[in-house]
This record gives structure tokens, C-alpha cells and sequence, in this order.
């Protein structure tokens, strides 16, 4: 059990705190409710290029690294489909330095040219390092367009190209600061060993003067249904045949997405799980398979990834996945299996508890959901799951109209 | 409402780190030679224990023979089969995970409280009587080779393989590589025969974090108190010989590369050296963290990366000062020269007591991010053991050098061990 203490500002600013005192370092996190899928599909990339600005310096404080370094502290901050999050790492102590730093970006960034700029060659190296020059690197690149047609997560988090980024201007930079980075728009949690009062008393004193603003919040309309199945097939310069498939999925929300979660689990968490069992050991098809949902806030993906013995034939690879899925449509599962998965998820949730960072994470992104405590009860959650979920969930995704397939061919076979 | 404006252009006040708590692990030494150290940490129900045998690569007669000797423990005992065994570490939520390097091999487990009993069983069972089946170890071979050899697609990959080919020799044990070919010809007598050789009791060191109290401690001594120790292990040392050779630079090209991969350095003094803390914050000022020198230059200035870093990297016999980066296809070059230009400065101007303070206080808060929690404890712990002989004054060492460290030491100790006649560049991709 999680126990937290919450207060909302006036300026809308949601705050959980959870004392921790088995750790001398606080985490400090805040989440903005801004992601990927807010931009525009002209000027993709922005909501991560814009989470580089934010170490450029703010209005008040030139480099946001340095003094928190100098009081022992470590950050860092990520860009998901869905939101944008940046964490500090510090000495109890020194906890006033973060909402400092952190409330000062929230009034407002430096905007510096300079640093837009050179921001703009890293980003297009991070897009270089981890999509274009890794085998198989680019597979993201090809399979969003391919599942979505409409909904914005049809381009990854480092955007369509790196011609997007290049054309970034400063007026896009500060159009997009006052339209989506707002007390009202974000959820900051502190864990550590602190008292909830003093951390509510900082948090006023820092972030309490910042304006409440208003925030873009137009509705995205979901995908629609897709109608009929989609293939796609690439040739690249990799060793081996690489297979994806990625079925349409319900929305972090939803009632289904427990079972659907522990379905990818059935099918490929750990060793003994079915793909790897059968697939990989037995029938010697794939060296590596893999299923696993996107997890994203509205409708996701569920995808299966293989990859190619050298000699092994699309079809029959493909042929070996469909088998396993209609075993699992059929109810061919166990209370056994079932309890398995559940039982992993109760223990990955306690390993993930002994970090600080992890559960300020957690908190936030469940307060963003709709309500921090979901956290505590997602155990039970994942417990009341039945075979008949998993079943019934199966059947709905697993049909050959709701699936992407792509052929990620090597140029050698 | 009483309003006081709010300077924000100052920094609240700094509050120093007065204490930082030092693990003080009780340790144990078994009949049978096996030492433990049990460090009761953290508030959750887990144990994670480290299990290090001196039995890295460096030990084996053929390429991928102790890496396979080790991960292949979990495929099969006396009465278990690898299904059996994946099925029960899966239901109980447990891992049990192999690493090797060039000196070490580590079996570690990560379980919650409530099967810690037969977890302990199943490691026994595994060291004492694996029976490693064939079938197992033919997908281990086919999934091995093929995943190196796209493993060997990347450019950071093949650029570090040169690199220690070059800066060891591609025949000595800290330099040589499996190619994929050397899978085929892995087989189960060799694998056996390391087994025996090296993973003997006598021969391990065992790492225990988590929330421990007599029942647990109790639990895992009884249980590893049943292996008995069937011969003294034979370690042969290895000479650390001077490779220098009159080029400096190996180049693997790859044409159709966006970007190229560099990693540079040379070996410099261990772990138990006096300059080495010293050397440590050197290191982190020139490439250990975010706001690093090289960072700062190649990434905040001139934008021609997304990450470069150096650190020091500890074998037993050496350790390596290493400095790496992917760079944009038209950078290498200009990167290439900065990081020479960057030594320099170390060498010939003493740092600011700004600069120093910072990073101070920075080392004093990694510290105390190394001891936060049982899982960053035991790899603290682990590591103290790989390197310091687990010389548990080792931390405090460190602290009190970090906060009495000068400009003026550092400066000596960058002209005493960044002699960059020694350095090895090893670049892979395109350079112009």
C-alpha cells in the first residue's frame, strides 16, 4: 500500500506526496498531460525537440543543469505518445532546488535561438542513433502509419522525419509553451523521506504565483475501426526476416485492458511462456518472439514481434503465430497460466516499489488517468481477472481485419 | 494576504550532505569457503542475491564457453527439466539471471520473501548437479550465432570490439571475440568441464540484499552450506602486455553508416590504486555526467551528438579509461580533435573551485544513489568485491577523498595518466 497525502493549488497544479524513509534521496517528478499525439501532423517531433528546450535555460535561471548538480542531484525527462515527463533525483535536503528549477520552466522557458538550434542536430542525431542507424531501427517508422490512418499516434514520439525537426521555428517553440505547459496541465509527486506539509508549503511558494492558462485541449477523435487486414513489406540491409503485427487495443481506461495485458503476458512474458516455449524452443521457427502492448492512454496497440530463424518461410512463421492465437480464442487456457501471470504482475509491482522514482512516476501517471489511488488497487485489479476475460479479449483483437502485418525482409534471402 | 515578491533568480539555500551511511554488511565465512555478505535494506518483502565465481572468459579455452556454462544452468537439473524451471520461477515471480565478463560469471536472483525457501532449493540443485541436454544447448547455439550477427550490424558494437582487439591484441584475453562460426562449434563436454572447473563453491563470493532477518539469513547459509566444495580452483594470472604499436587508429568502414561510432582511451591504473578516486572525478568532469566537458562541447555547443560519455572501466588485472560516442556521418573527424583538445585542458589549466564544488557535490550525491535501495546496494557491494577485495573502507576512502580533493591533485594526476601517446582510437562508419 502506497499511502499519499494530495493538495491542488489554485492555479490547478495537482500535488501527491508519499513519505519514504527507507531512502535519503527524494524523487521529485512532474508530468504534463502533452504528448506527441497533441501536434500538429505537419510539425511532428515537437512535443520531444520541446522537452530538449527545456534544459536551455528559463526565464530566470540561465543553465538548469548546474545548480542542481551542485547540490547532488541527477534529472532527466522523457516524451511519450501521450505526455511529457521530467524527473529530479536528490539529496533530501536539497529538495527546494527542484521546485525551483522545475517552477521556473513552468512560468516560462528562455526561448533562446541558440539553444533551438543545436537542440535541433541532437534531436536529429537521437533520430540517426536510435531509428536509422541500428538494425531493424526504423520499424516504428513504418508500422504507426500502417495500424493508424488517422490518430495522431501514426508518428512516433522523435516525429515523421528529421525534415520536420529541421524546420522547427522559435514562434512554434513558444506557440506550443503557453498552449500546453500549465499548472492546470500537470501533476508533480515527491517521494522520499519528507513531510507532506513542508513539501505542500515549498510547492505553494514556487509554483502557487504561476497563472493558470488555457490549455489546448481539443478532443482527438479515435481511429476507426479498420475494416480489413494490412500488409506491408520492406527490404533492408539487416541478416535475417523480422515479422510485426500489431492488432488494435482498448485504452489505458478500459475494462479490457487488464486482461489484454495479462494476455501478452500468457503469450510471451518469461521463459515459459507460450510463444517462447513453442515457437522459439520446440518448433525452432523464431530465435526471438515477443508479445506486448503499447500501453498508451487511448487506443493502442497489441503487438507480436518474431524474428526469423535463417531458412524459416513467412508462411509458415506466420502460419505457427495465427495457431497460438486461435488456441487462446478457443479457451484453451488455464487457471494455472492465468494465476501465473497474475502472480508475476503482484511481484514485478513490489520489485518496482523499492525505487523511489518508479512510484513518483506511477503516482503521477495514475493521477493523470484520473486518480493517483488506481495505483493501489491495480493488484486486485489484475487478481479479478478470469479465463473468460482473456478469452473474450482475444476473440475481439485477434481477427485478421483488425491486424497490421509487415515483412521486414533482408536483403540477403 | 500577506505578498512577498519572490526572487527566483536566486537559488534556495544549499544544505550540505552531512552524513552519509556507509552499508555495513555482516559477513559469514562457510566451511565449504564460500564467503557471504548479508545486507538487511530496503522496506519491501524481496531478497536479491549475488552469486560472482571467478570464471570469466578469460578462463576458457574456447571462445563462448563460459558464458554458455553459466547460462545454461537454468536448463536442466537432476529432477527439472529447463520447462520445469522457467514454470516455477515464472509462478513464483521470480528471476534468475546469468551475466559474465572477462573475469567474473554471476548468477543472480532476484524473489520475494515468501519464496525465498524454494528458490534456495533450486540454486542448490542447479550448481550441484545441471545436466546441461543437448537439446537445450543446440537453440542455445542457433539463437546465439544469430544474434550476434546482428548484434555485429551496429556500428557501436563493432566499434568497441576494435577497440579492445587493438588496445589488447586480438589473442589476448582481455581483446579476443567470438565470430558467429565459433557457435558451431560449441559442445556439451567443454561446457561440462568449465562447470566443474570453475563454479566451485570455494570459488564464489555470494552478495545478499533485502529485507533479511534471522529466518532469512538462516534459510540462505543452510542452503548454501549443502554444496560442498570438490576442489581448490586453479586461477592462472594474465600479463597485462604493453600492445603499443606505431598506428594508434583502427577504422571499420561501413558505407551506408548515418552515423559513426568512436570509442577511444587506454589502460590506466585499478581500482585499489591511491590516484584512482582521484582520477574517478577527473573522469567525471571530463565525461561522467550531464553537464561533463564533453558534453557540454560536443552535445550543448556543437550539436554533433546525442550522448557522449567516458568512464573507467575495471577488469581485475586493469582498468580502462574509455571515452565513446556516436557522432553525425560528417562529425568524426571535429569530434575526434575536441576530445584531444578536452584532455589538454585538464592537463595544462587547473579547474575552477566552481566547477570542482559542483562536482563534488554531485560524486556525494551519486554515492548516496549507489547505497539507495537493495538493488543498488548489491551492485555496490558486488562490485567492492570484484575489485576492492571487498575492503569495505573502500567508501569512506572515496568520500573523504572526493570532498578533500584539490585543483592543483587533479591537475597532477591528469598529467600523471592521460598520456595520450597511450590512447587507442577505434572509429566505425564513415569518416571523412
Amino acid at each position: 500500500m502506497i499511502d499519499f497525502f494530495t493538495k491542488t493549488l489554485s492555479n490547478g497544479l495537482k500535488v501527491i506526496v508519499h513519505p519514504d524513509n527507507s531512502t535519503p534521496i527524494a524523487a521529485v517528478n512532474i508530468m504534463y498531460n502533452v504528448g506527441s499525439k497533441h501536434e500538429n501532423p505537419n510539425k511532428t517531433g515537437f512535443a520531444h525537440l520541446f522537452e530538449h528546450l527545456m534544459f536551455g535555460g528559463s526565464i530566470n535561471i540561465p543553465v538548469f543543469d548546474q545548480p542542481l548538480t551542485a547540490v547532488g542531484g541527477d534529472n532527466n525527462a522523457f516524451t511519450t505518445n501521450d505526455l511529457t515527463n521530467y524527473y529530479e533525483s536528490v539529496p533530501a535536503a536539497n529538495i527546494e532546488t527542484a521546485f525551483w528549477l522545475e517552477s521556473d520552466r513552468m512560468l516560462q522557458l528562455a526561448f533562446s535561438k541558440k539553444s533551438l538550434d543545436v537542440q535541433k542536430k541532437v534531436v536529429i542525431e537521437e533520430f540517426n542513433q536510435r531509428y536509422l542507424n541500428q538494425p531493424y531501427g526504423d520499424v516504428w517508422l513504418l508500422l504507426r502509419p500502417l495500424a493508424y490512418k488517422e490518430h495522431p499516434y501514426q508518428w512516433p514520439t522523435i516525429g515523421k522525419s528529421t525534415k520536420h525537426i529541421q524546420d522547427a521555428t522559435l514562434n512554434d517553440v513558444k506557440n506550443f509553451f503557453y498552449h500546453h505547459y500549465a499548472p492546470n496541465n500537470a501533476v508533480l509527486c515527491v517521494v522520499g523521506p519528507v513531510e507532506p506539509e513542508s513539501v505542500f508549503s515549498m510547492v505553494e511558494k514556487w509554483f502557487g504565483p504561476i497563472e493558470h492558462r488555457d490549455v489546448d485541449q481539443k478532443p482527438i477523435s479515435p481511429e476507426p475501426e479498420q475494416s480489413e487486414p494490412r500488409h506491408l513489406e520492406v527490404e533492408r540491409d539487416v541478416p535475417f526476416n523480422a515479422i510485426y503485427k500489431a492488432y488494435h487495443m482498448s485504452k489505458r481506461n478500459h475494462p479490457d485492458y487488464a486482461p489484454t495485458d495479462l494476455l501478452s503476458d500468457i503469450l510471451s512474458n518469461g521463459k515459459s511462456s507460450r510463444l517462447y516455449q513453442h515457437l522459439v524452443k520446440e518448433q525452432q521457427l523464431f530465435s526471438t518472439i515477443n508479445a506486448y502492448i503499447t500501453g498508451d492512454m487511448e487506443n493502442g496497440l497489441f503487438v507480436i514481434t518474431g524474428q526469423l530463424f535463417d531458412g524459416v518461410s513467412y508462411q509458415a512463421a506466420e502460419k505457427a503465430i495465427d495457431n497460438e492465437l486461435e488456441k487462446i480464442i478457443g479457451g484453451n487456457i488455464t487457471e494455472y497460466e492465468l494465476q501465473k501471470v497474475q502472480n508475476k504482475f503482484e511481484a514485478n509491482f513490489i520489485y518496482d516499489s523499492t525505487n523511489a522514482l518508479n512510484k513518483a512516476m506511477n503516482l503521477c501517471y495514475y493521477e493523470m488517468l484520473g486518480d493517483a489511488n488506481m495505483l493501489n488497487k491495480e493488484v486486485e485489479v489484475y487478481q479479478q481477472v478470469t479465463l473468460q476475460d482473456i478469452s473474450r479479449v482475444a476473440a475481439k483483437l485477434f481477427r485478421k481485419t483488425n491486424c497490421s502485418t509487415l515483412y521486414y525482409k533482408s536483403k540477403k534471402s | 494576504m500577506a505578498v512577498h515578491t519572490l526572487n527566483r533568480k536566486i537559488q534556495p539555500p544549499q544544505k550540505a550532505i552531512d552524513s552519509v551511511e556507509i552499508p555495513n554488511p555482516l559477513m559469514e565465512n562457510l566451511p565449504n569457503g564460500l564467503k557471504i555478505a548479508f545486507l538487511n535494506s530496503g522496506d519491501q518483502d524481496i531478497v536479491k542475491l549475488e552469486l560472482i565465481f571467478r570464471a570469466g572468459t578469460r578462463y576458457q579455452q574456447k571462445p563462448i564457453v563460459a558464458k554458455a556454462s553459466i547460462s545454461q544452468l537454468i536448463e536442466g537439473t537432476a529432477s527439472k527439466s529447463s520447462k520445469d524451471i522457467s514454470e516455477f520461477l515464472d509462478f513464483t515471480g521470480s528471476f534468475i539471471e546469468f551475466s559474465n565478463d572477462r573475469d567474473f560469471a554471476s548468477v543472480s536472483t532476484l524473489t520475494t520473501n515468501k519464496h525465498l525457501k524454494p528458490i534456495l532449493e533450486l540454486l542448490v540443485e542447479m550448481l550441484e548437479q545441471p545436466t546441461f541436454p543437448q537439446s537445450e544447448l543446440d537453440v542455445y547455439k542457433k539463437r546465439g550465432k544469430q544474434n550476434l550477427l546482428v548484434e555485429l550490424e551496429k556500428v557501436s558494437t563493432v566499434a568497441r570490439m576494435n577497440f579492445f582487439k587493438k588496445m589488447f591484441g586480438e589473442n589476448h584475453p582481455y581483446g579476443t571475440y567470438a565470430i558467429p562460426s565459433d557457435y558451431d562449434l560449441l559442445n556439451r563436454d567443454d561446457i561440462y568441464s568449465f562447470h566443474k572447473a570453475f563454479h566451485d563453491i570455494s570459488n564464489a563470493f555470494l552478495v545478499v540484499t533485502g529485507k533479511l532477518s534471522d529466518t532469512e539469513i538462516d534459510a540462505i547459509k543452510n542452503a548454501f552450506a549443502q554444496i560442498s566444495s570438490k576442489h581448490k580452483v586453479a586461477l592462472s594470472p594474465i600479463n597485462i602486455a604493453n600492445n603499443k604499436q606505431s598506428d594508434k587508429r583502427i577504422f571499420s568502414l561501413k558505407k551506408d553508416a548515418t552515423q559513426t561510432a568512436i570509442r577511444m582511451g587506454m589502460p590506466t591504473i585499478k581500482r585499489n590504486h591511491p590516484d584512482f578516486i582521484g582520477l574517478s572525478v577527473l573522469n567525471t568532469i571530463l565525461g561522467g555526467y550531464f553537464g561533463s566537458r564533453l558534453m557540454q562541447n560536443i552535445r550543448e555547443e556543437k550539436g554533433y551528438t546525442y550522448g557522449i560519455y567516458s568512464t573507467i572501466l575495471p577488469f581485475e588485472e586493469v582498468t580502462v579509461f574509455l571515452i565513446a560516442s556516436e557522432v553525425g556521418k560528417n562529425f568524426a573527424n571535429q569530434t575526434i580533435t575536441e576530445i584531444y583538445n578536452e584532455i589538454e585542458k585538464l592537463k595544462t589549466s587547473a579547474i575552477t573551485d566552481n566547477e570542482l564544488n559542483l562536482v563534488k557535490n554531485y560524486l556525494l550525491g551519486e554515492i548516496l544513489r549507489t547505497f539507495d535501495g537493495p538493488l543498488a546496494l548489491a551492485d555496490s557491494l558486488s562490485s567492492l568485491y570484484q575489485y576492492n577485495n571487498f575492503e569495505i573502507e573502500f567508501f569512506e576512502k572515496t568520500i573523504n577523498t572526493v570532498n578533500t580533493i584539490t585543483p592543483k591533485i587533479l591537475q597532477d594526476i591528469a598529467n600523471k595518466y592521460l598520456n595520450t601517446d597511450n590512447i587507442v582510437e577505434s572509429i566505425a562508419g564513415i569518416i571523412d
